[in-house]
């Protein structure tokens, strides 16, 4: 969409840091500029968000839900930020927020559910079925493996999830986490490690498991799923 | 000997890749441990863990990039883990894009267009007293007298009448001074007075009580970037408020005060995009005929970049009530430019039954700033 705003730089994928700082304090203006700026900002970071949240919470409707939160939420809260104003990291606190809260009020909710009570007390973690399943075009092997890593995502501790995901797909560095999330960098270090060493044995274990699966080759065995909403 | 082993196992473990793990160690991990062991990565040396798992440039510094360097180099089993950990983060770093959103949120394009009809939004009136403490505040974000006339549209002829042309001035910071300084208390008082208008019987002025309103709203964000009032009114605010300002809302038609508002801004908007507003009629439950839409960048030498917004909705609420051919482009200088607009097929089909004409808008936007084009439907 062409943004009416002539004098804005439209954004593009390797917007810097410095380019965004000034987008948000032109949108804190609340003006035509700055509804321009916010919209410059929101064609920028609305798919890393998407994807971030995707994964994060392995749905695509419910990342869209929350991305709309997410944004909304930035736009109310923009007037009130410091001048120097990390923006990519700011908005991916405010995703990560959301999506926590969500998973709070879920796991209530299964606290509460007779299902969720059953397998509290069995020790399982009784997740909804908010589903994998990637709706990508392309070879084969990629989407099979794609899946694959999605599910092992999947069956991480949030918290190691998060700090993987923030690393790997978001690009940000452990200190940059640690004020993302809140904690402390030695905290991050430690989730990112822990993080990574599960993700490689539930990888390594889910390869096995469809390798083990009698008549078919670890590949033919993945059958493909569709993420709810992509 | 043995439960000090077995203490330190992670530690033994460290340093041996799949197949070297000891026999004391494997009696005390349980046998599903050690079966997972066997097929997965080796474990890495406890006081490197979490430095191997660090792939951002910048998480180490130099000299603790140095030293990982050269333990990798003496110790295959964090080798292989590094190598595994770079391979799983490349995996996820090139994880396939899910659909990103459509378009901003929802509340947020509601919120967009409440700010685009302020001026058509009657607002609360103040109390003098709480205008003229209002008065005395320092603005929160001041704006230059030019973009004011720009926003608020048709407070521009308020402006007008208390303020100078400001072709004169360059530097829009003077022009604000000037207006914050000088014709401020004017303002205010042309605010009383319409305020004062508004409550009463006002014989001979006709369409007063539906343009009051209009002029009213449009007034209080103008106080936004007040500065300290003079404490006396002059004559020519009492002037300003009860004689001119009521001549000027009778004899000008709202759409005239429109004009003077871009005028003040230096510019035309009818002269960008015609027609601004328009009627038709439903004949049947047959869709509305297209309206064919002319850009007049003709008298300008400057290209025209626009854009348009269609917010309104079918009564039914689910539907954009029309399209258009092109949402943005860009007219040449001393050109022109068309596009049509294509109201929704079924419009006249969900309108029906409907109890009077309604009215939809679309939006457009040029140079920064934005009029409104309004197409009047009458339902079958």
């Amino acid at each position: 969409m062409a943004s009416f705003a002539h004098d804005l730089t439209l954004p593009s994928s390797s917007m810097d840091a410095e380019s965004l700082e000034v987008l948000a304090r032109r949108a804190k203006t609340r003006d035509a500029q700055g509804y321009a700026a916010f919209e410059a900002l929101f064609q920028y970071l609305n798919a890393p968000i998407c994807d971030y949240l995707a994964y994060l919470l392995h749905n695509v409707e419910l990342a869209h839900d929350l991305a709309q939160d997410t944004f909304f939420a930035a736009w109310q809260a923009l007037p009130d930020t410091r001048e120097e104003l990390h923006v990519r990291a700011w908005f991916f606190r405010i995703a990560t927020n959301k999506a926590y809260s969500y998973l709070r009020r879920q796991k209530i909710l299964t606290i509460l559910s007779v299902e969720g009570f059953t397998a509290t007390l069995l020790g399982r973690e009784a997740e909804p079925d908010i589903l994998p399943g990637l709706s990508t075009p392309g070879p084969e092997d990629y989407v099979a493996e794609a899946e694959l890593v999605a599910e092992t995502l999947r069956r991480l501790s949030p918290k190691y999830r998060t700090c993987v995901l923030l690393q790997d797909q978001g690009g940000f560095s452990q200190r940059e986490i640690a004020q993302i999330l809140r904690i402390s960098e030695k905290t991050v270090s430690a989730y990112v490690s822990r993080g990574r060493q599960q993700f490689l044995q539930v990888y390594k274990q889910l390869e096995r498991e469809e390798g083990d699966q009698p008549g078919k080759s670890a590949k033919r065995s993945r059958k493909p799923r569709r993420m709810t909403g992509a | 000997m043995h439960e000090a082993l077995r203490r330190h196992r992670w530690l033994l473990l460290g340093c041996f890749s799949k197949g070297d793990a000891l026999p004391l160690v494997r009696s005390a991990a349980s046998h599903e441990q050690m079966e997972t062991m066997k097929n997965t990565y080796p474990f890495p040396c406890p006081e490197w863990a979490d430095a191997l798992a660090a792939l951002h440039p910048d998480d180490l510094s130099a000299v603790q990039q140095m030293e990982l360097e050269a333990h990798l180099a003496t110790c295959p089993a964090c080798s292989q883990v590094r190598a595994g950990y770079r391979a799983m983060a490349s995996r996820i770093e090139r994880l396939p894009s899910v659909r990103p959103l459509a378009e901003l949120p929802e509340q947020f394009m509601r919120e967009w267009a409440a700010y685009e009809s302020i001026p058509t939004k009657p607002g609360p009136v103040p109390e003098r007293a709480a205008l003229e403490r209002a008065l005395h505040l320092v603005p929160a974000r001041p704006r230059p007298a030019t973009q004011v006339a720009r926003e608020e549209g048709a407070a521009a002829p308020v402006m007008t009448l208390v303020a100078p042309p400001e072709e004169d001035s360059k530097d829009p910071d003077d022009a604000r001074l000037r207006l914050a300084d000088r014709e401020k208390p004017a303002l205010a008082e042309a605010y009383v007075g319409l305020s004062q208008l508004a409550g009463r019987e006002v014989t001979g002025l006709a369409g007063l009580p539906e343009r009051l309103p209009k002029a009213m709203a449009v007034l209080p964000p103008l106080f936004s970037f007040a500065r300290p009032a003079r404490d006396t009114a002059s004559w020519q605010t009492l002037v300003a408020c009860f004689v001119i300002v009521p001549l000027l809302l009778v004899i000008m038609p709202l759409s005239v005060l429109q004009r003077l508002g871009d005028t003040a801004s230096g510019s035309t908007l009818d002269a960008y995009i015609q027609p601004l507003s328009f009627a038709q009629k439903c004949t049947g439950l047959l869709g509305l005929p297209e309206v064919a839409m002319t850009l007049d960048n003709s008298r300008d030498d400057q290209p025209l970049d626009w854009h348009i917004s269609i917010l309104d909705t079918d009564p039914s609420g689910s539907l954009p009530w029309a399209k258009a051919s092109e949402m943005s482009g860009m007219v040449p200088a001393g050109a022109r430019s068309t596009f049509t607009l294509i109201p929704l097929g079924v419009l006249c089909e969900i309108m029906q039954g409907a109890p009077a004409p309604i009215e939809y808008h679309i939006i457009f936007y040029s140079q920064g700033q934005r009029t409104t084009i309004t197409d009047r439907v009458t339902p079958p």
